[in-house]
C-alpha cells in the first residue's frame, strides 16, 4: 500500500473511530487537556518570571541610600561623584518625600500609613542606572564598596542580589512544574492506554473483519496510533485555549494591580517553541498510550487469526 | 490451486483433522460437507491460515502455509475471499462502506474502493441497499454483502464457512447461485456446508469429512 494512502486510511479511519466512540474517548482527551494546562501553567508563569528577572538584570540598577540625618552637602558631593564617574550611565535623586510619594503608590492598599508616622521613616537615594559593562556582579560590587564609604551614605544595595534570590525561586518553580508535569502527564498517558484498550474491545470484531480480509498489523496498530495521537492533539488544543484565557485573565489582574515592577512585566504568551513543545507533549502522550495499550491488551495473541 | 498432504491437526489430546490429502485445482468449486464437529472450519481455518497443521503440509495459492512468515499472512490472505455463517459485517459501516473497506486495505483510493464496492453490489443484486446499515437488511443481503466484500481483492479462491447456515431454503439457492456465477467466472470456490440439498441441487465435487478423516469424494470430478 502507498505510504499516503496508508496515513490516510489511519487517520480517517482514527477519526471514525474516536467520533463513533467518543464518550469512551473524552476522559483521555480531558486528562490529557488537564495535564498539559499544568505543565502549560508553570511554563507560562516561569517562562514570564524569567524574562521578568532577565529585563530587571538589564536595567542596571544600583540604589545608594542616604543616612535620615545627611546634609544637603552630603547628598551634592555624591551627586558630583556619579557625575563624574564613567560608570554611570544616569541616576535619579529621590529626597525623603518622593520616597514617600513612591511609597504611597506602590502600596496604595495599605492607604497614608506614613501619615500616621511621627516622622518620615523612608530615606532619601539616588538611583542609579550603570552602563552596559558595569552590570556585571564583579564591577556592580566594586561599585558598591566605592559607595558605601562615602559620608552620608547608609547602604548601597544592587538589583542583582534580589534578583539571585527571586532566581533561586524561578528555578523552584521550574523544577516543580517539571516534577508535577511528568507525573500528570504519565497520569495522561496510564489513562490513554485504559481508554484505547476499551476502544480496541468495543472494536474487536472490526480488528478480526480487518485481519481476515488482508489488513496488515501496522493497519490495525496505525489507527489506534493515530487515535491516541488525535486525543493527544485535541487535548493539547483545548489546554492552550483554556491557558490562553487564564493568561489574558492574569494580564487583566496584574495590570489593575499595579506595582513597583509593573513597567518591566509584560507579559507574554508562551511562544511557538513552547507551544509546540506542549503540543508535542500531547500528541506523545497520546501515542505512548496506544502503544502501552497494544503492548498489555493481549491483542497481539490473535494478530494474526 | 490447494495441496493438502498428509494434514493432522491436535488441539491438546483432541484430534480435529487425521492425515487429510486432498487437491482442488484452479477454477474448481468443490463442497467440503460433515456434520458438526467432524472438522470442516479446522479444515477452512487452516486454509486461510488461522492456523497451522500439526503435521503434514498445506500449499494454497502456490503457498506453503506451514512455511509461511508471519508477516507473509495478511498479503496472503488478499489473494483469498472469506465468507463465514455469521456475515462478519461490521455493524456501525453501511454496506457499501463494509465492502470498501477491503479496497482501502488493499490499497485503492478511498473513492476508487467505493466505485468497486458498488459495482460489486451490483453484481450481488443489492446496491440498491448499499447506504444502509447491516442491521437494516435482511439475513440473505447481509451474506450478499459479505460476499462482495469478498470479492472485493479479485480473490483467486473463495472459502466459505457455512454461509448459508442462517439462511432459509429459498435465500441459502439464491446465494449458492452467486457462488457458481463467481466460480463461472474463473474463481476457485470451496463452500463448506452440511445441507446435503445444497450439495443435490448443484453437484459439484464434494469432499466428506467424518472426525477429522476425509471418507468420502463425490459428485462431478470426484477423485481428482
Amino acid at each position: 500500500m502507498r505510504a499516503d494512502r496508508f496515513v490516510a486510511l489511519c487517520l480517517s479511519e482514527a477519526l471514525r473511530g474516536l467520533f463513533g466512540h467518543r464518550r469512551t474517548a473524552a476522559p483521555a482527551i480531558a486528562i490529557i487537556a488537564v495535564s498539559l494546562m499544568v505543565l502549560g501553567g508553570f511554563m507560562l508563569v516561569s517562562e514570564n518570571l524569567g524574562t521578568l528577572l532577565e529585563r530587571w538584570r538589564e536595567r542596571g540598577h544600583v540604589q545608594i541610600f542616604m543616612d535620615l540625618d545627611a546634609t544637603q552637602e552630603q547628598v551634592d558631593a555624591i551627586a558630583a561623584s556619579l557625575d563624574g564617574n564613567i560608570s554611570v550611565e544616569a541616576y535619579t535623586y529621590l529626597s525623603t518625600d518622593d520616597a514617600a510619594e513612591q511609597f504611597r503608590e506602590d502600596f496604595s492598599e495599605l492607604g497614608d500609613l506614613l501619615a500616621f508616622l511621627d516622622e518620615n521613616p523612608l530615606p532619601s537615594s539616588f538611583v542609579v542606572t550603570v552602563n552596559e559593562p558595569s552590570r556585571q556582579e564583579r564591577a556592580l560590587v566594586e561599585l558598591t564598596r566605592q559607595w558605601e564609604i562615602l559620608p552620608g551614605v547608609e547602604d548601597v544595595q544592587y538589583d542583582l542580589q534580589i534578583i539571585r534570590r527571586l532566581e533561586l525561586g524561578v528555578n523552584g518553580i521550574r523544577f516543580a512544574g517539571g516534577l508535577l508535569g511528568i507525573a500528570v502527564l504519565l497520569a495522561a498517558i496510564i489513562t490513554t492506554a485504559n481508554v484505547i484498550r476499551v476502544l480496541v474491545v468495543e472494536r474487536r470484531r472490526e480488528i478480526i473483519v480487518l485481519r481476515m480480509v488482508g489488513s496488515t498489523e501496522s493497519l490495525v496498530r496505525g489507527r489506534f496510533l493515530a487515535e491516541g495521537a488525535i486525543q493527544g492533539l485535541l487535548g493539547s488544543v483545548i489546554a492552550l485555549i483554556a491557558l490562553y484565557g487564564a493568561y489574558k485573565i492574569g494580564v487583566a489582574y496584574i495590570s489593575a494591580g499595579g506595582g513597583p515592577l509593573l513597567d518591566l512585566f509584560s507579559m507574554q504568551f508562551l511562544g511557538w517553541r513552547l507551544g509546540m513543545i506542549l503540543v508535542g507533549s500531547g500528541v506523545a502522550a497520546g501515542v505512548v498510550g496506544a502503544l502501552m495499550a497494544f503492548g498489555s491488551s493481549g491483542d497481539r495473541r490473535g494478530q494474526q487469526r | 490451486m490447494i495441496r493438502c498432504f498428509h494434514v493432522t491437526k491436535r488441539y491438546g489430546s483432541i484430534t480435529a483433522l487425521r492425515d487429510v490429502t486432498f487437491q482442488v485445482e484452479t477454477g474448481e468449486f468443490v463442497f467440503l460437507t460433515g456434520a458438526s464437529g467432524a472438522g470442516k472450519t479446522t479444515l477452512l481455518r487452516l486454509l486461510y491460515r488461522a492456523e497451522l497443521p500439526t503435521s503434514g503440509q498445506l500449499v494454497v495459492a502456490g503457498r506453503n502455509l506451514a512455511t509461511m512468515p508471519k508477516r507473509q499472512v495478511a498479503g496472503f490472505r488478499r489473494k483469498l475471499g472469506l465468507v463465514f455463517q455469521d456475515f462478519k459485517l461490521i455493524e456501525d459501516r453501511t454496506v457499501a462502506d463494509n465492502v470498501a473497506l477491503v479496497g482501502r486495505v488493499v490499497g485503492f483510493a478511498k473513492a476508487e474502493s467505493q466505485r468497486r464496492a458498488h459495482e460489486l453490489l451490483r453484481l450481488v443484486g443489492i446496491d440498491g441497499r448499499a447506504e444502509l446499515f447491516p442491521a437494516q437488511i435482511s439475513g440473505g443481503e447481509q451474506q450478499r454483502v459479505a460476499i462482495a466484500r469478498a470479492l472485493m481483492s479479485a480473490p483467486a479462491l473463495v472459502l466459505a464457512d457455512e454461509p448459508t447456515g442462517n439462511l432459509d431454503p429459498d435465500r441459502a439457492i439464491e446465494i449458492m447461485r452467486i457462488f457458481r456465477a463467481i466460480n463461472r467466472r474463473g474463481t476457485t470456490v470451496v463452500v463448506a456446508t452440511h445441507d446435503p440439498d445444497l450439495i443435490a441441487a448443484l453437484g459439484y465435487r464434494t469432499m466428506v469429512l467424518e472426525d477429522g478423516k476425509l471418507r468420502v469424494l463425490t459428485g462431478r470430478g470426484a477423485g481428482r
